[in-house]
């Protein structure tokens, strides 16, 4: 399956546009281990927006950027993807079912379903297109790209948004997902052969002599073992630096899948 | 379309697919009080009986939590996994897919733990949160457990969960990605949601009474639905076509009109290549509460014209959230299958405001083509139409 990648936005520590990214992916700009800002999104009114939950700044803070002041949202079917739901809305939710006392927020418990994040984006922008919320977990990442290609390939989409994320969890949940660090990355996809395309993408499930793709920056190769929405970065690295090494040769990036064979993802 | 070669469903109601039947034709609901756990609110649930005692196999043990408990329990019925390996047999592992729709995972176990937590607020060391309470860890647990290896992930969209499964499904068939798909849904009791649709005064203090003049709201079901897609496959049972869509409209209450409902509804009938008067039947979503039975109701005019016969089957097992998808398209497909088309379960007063057809009284009634509806928060939509085609 084929597809065009039309625009990237992303937010991690240091990573905070696709052109900032694309410049320290290159090589070219060192990468600063900077906090991510906490994002206020621009696409909710203003209400909304203060009472935005911290993953939903997060998934918004890339999705946003894809948008920019030109793409009209409303017709752009989304997938959302990540390991599992809102870890630190559930986490206030446990600890309140722990009590004798269990009236849980009512906004807290709408906000808890993992594809809140979708449904605010969608409220926001008017979208009545298909939206899918994906839980991969770590494998979120390739099962989200998995998906929205074929959304593309299949049902004659023009453009799909693809948004993967995830912040670390709070509390007692931290020590079992110890993510690093939050991490966000939106991608705008087009069909096969788009005028406007940072890449070309080809996508199989195969056997392959590649072993799992890893990232040329150091400190970048530890953020993508550190969260699981960050295992896209060597797809990011090679669109970035497609047109360094070889010209004309695509670059092939092998993506850890949540099937036997891997996701095999050649860059042109 | 796409060949269903073999389904299953366990809910409250029973235990497979002649149990639902019988269920559906006996029009007798399961729905108790609700007495689960340690939860103390007044609402009736559909619980499944003994799932606490279904063991998963030695080797999977460590997926061990009440979702993927009733997961076993519902492969185990109606020549399910036989199914599957014949598939696997016929095309390779990696080319059967698993995808599986949940909202709640196994997050019983977590609600658990938080209560077991020590002095220094740490959680048990039982607890593990991939293969309980991760979404994913029930696509994991069933793909491990068939011995499937081709794509697998879970959709998690509330209420349109296991329905959207069926549309993922068709798209990486028709992508050629997979020849065959396990496709499903399973969700279990939870205090999260048990207490959290209170909080939303959207349970009913008596049985769910879909399209009723004086509904109250829902009656939470545990429930796990699975089926078998196969290209090319041999069966009178086909999923025909799907539509999904969102309402863009507010997190837990639907768009008043139904727009994103209507949405689904034509993008599936589209999808199908069929008319709206070719449906015969459509199992709604009908939960109970006055806003979505009006709101479906007036997205089904609008589509359809007020003759299509139409009811929810809430009332059998309850609504089973993230697998409510799952099991009321084996509900539908047993409707194709025996010609049997349901009344409204528990409508005792047919709500006047409603302008579609609620079916009131059950009948023998040969049907071709049924859409099933599923819509969750978010006002995330899924309809899917299945059917029935002699071979």
């Amino acid at each position: 399956m084929r597809c065009s990648v039309e625009r990237i936005g992303i937010a991690a520590p240091g990573l905070e546009s696709w052109d900032a990214a694309r410049a320290i992916l290159r090589g070219e700009q060192p990468w600063q281990d900077q906090p991510l800002a906490r994002h206020a999104p621009q696409i909710l009114p203003a209400n909304e927006r203060r009472r935005a939950t911290d993953l939903m700044r997060l998934a918004f803070h890339a999705g946003e950027q894809v948008l920019g002041d030109d793409l009209d949202a409303s017709t752009l079917p989304t997938v959302f993807s990540s390991p599992g739901g809102d870890s630190k809305i559930v986490d206030q939710i446990f600890k309140v079912l722990a009590t004798d006392d269990r009236r849980i927020s009512p906004t807290q418990f709408h906000n808890s379903v993992h594809n809140a994040p979708a449904g605010y984006w969608n409220i926001a922008t008017g979208s009545r297109q298909p939206s899918t919320t994906v839980s991969g977990h770590q494998f979120c990442f390739s099962a989200g790209l998995l998906e929205a290609v074929t959304m593309l390939a299949a049902d004659d989409m023009e453009q799909v948004l693809l948004l993967v994320h995830e912040l670390p969890p709070a509390g007692p949940l931290y020590p079992l997902e110890p993510w690093l660090c939050g991490f966000s990355v939106a991608m705008l996809l087009g069909q096969p052969d788009g005028e406007n395309s940072l890449a070309s993408l080809e996508l199989t499930l195969d056997e392959t002599d590649q072993t799992e793709s890893t990232v040329t920056h150091a400190d970048l190769e530890v953020m993508r073992t550190g969260n699981p929405a960050a295992a896209g970065l060597p797809l990011l690295e090679a669109i970035a630096r497609d047109d360094l090494g070889n010209p004309g040769k695509p670059g092939t990036i092998v993506l850890p899948s949540a099937s036997r064979l891997p996701l095999v993802v050649k860059v042109s | 379309m796409t060949a269903i070669v073999s389904h299953t469903a366990t809910s409250a109601a029973g235990r497979g697919l002649a149990a639902h039947l019988d269920a559906l034709q006996q029009e007798r609901s399961a729905l108790k009080p609700c007495d689960f756990e340690t939860v103390e609110l007044d609402t009736w649930i559909g619980e499944v009986a003994g799932v606490d005692e279904v063991a998963l196999p030695k080797d999977l043990v460590h997926y061990d939590c009440r979702n993927n408990r009733l997961a076993e329990l519902a492969l185990r019925q109606d020549g399910f996994e036989a199914a599957v390996k014949a598939a696997i047999d016929q095309f390779g592992s990696d080319r059967v897919a698993c995808l599986m729709g949940t909202s709640t995972g196994g997050i019983l176990s977590t609600e658990i733990a938080y209560r077991e937590r020590d002095d220094t607020g740490a959680l048990p060391d039982w607890l593990d949160y991939r293969t309980m309470h991760s979404d994913y860890g029930l696509a994991d647990y069933v793909r491990r457990r068939l011995g499937i290896d081709g794509p697998s992930l879970v959709i998690s969209t509330a209420c349109s969960s296991s329905a959207k499964v069926f549309a993922t499904a068709d798209r990486y068939l028709r992508a050629g990605l997979i020849d065959a798909a396990v496709v499903g849904g399973v969700d279990t009791l939870t205090l999260t949601t048990l207490y959290g649709f209170h909080s939303l005064q959207l349970t009913a203090d008596e049985p769910c009474r879909p399209a009723d003049v004086d509904r109250r709201g829902i009656s939470i079901g545990e429930a796990a639905g699975f089926a078998l897609l196969v290209r090319g496959g041999q069966s009178e049972l086909h999923l025909a076509g799907y539509g999904e869509s969102s309402d863009a409209h507010h997190m837990s209450a639907p768009h008043p009109e139904g727009l994103g409902a209507q949405l689904a509804m034509q993008r599936a009938v589209d999808r199908a290549g069929l008319q709206p008067q070719d449906i015969d039947y459509i199992n709604l979503h009908g939960t109970g509460t006055v806003a979505n039975d009006i709101s479906e109701d007036r997205a089904v005019v609008t589509v359809f014209g007020t003759q299509t016969p139409a009811s929810s089957t809430k009332g059998l097992a309850g609504h089973a959230l993230g697998a409510a998808g799952a099991l009321e398209a084996s509900i539908a497909l047993l409707c194709l299958e025996h010609g049997h088309l349901p009344r409204s379960l528990q409508t005792r007063t047919l709500d006047p405001a409603l302008n579609g057809t609620i079916v009131m009284e059950s009948e023998a009634r040969q049907l071709r083509h049924v859409l099933s509806n599923s819509f969750g928060f978010g006002g995330n939509n899924g309809s899917v139409i299945f059917s029935r085609v002699s071979t």
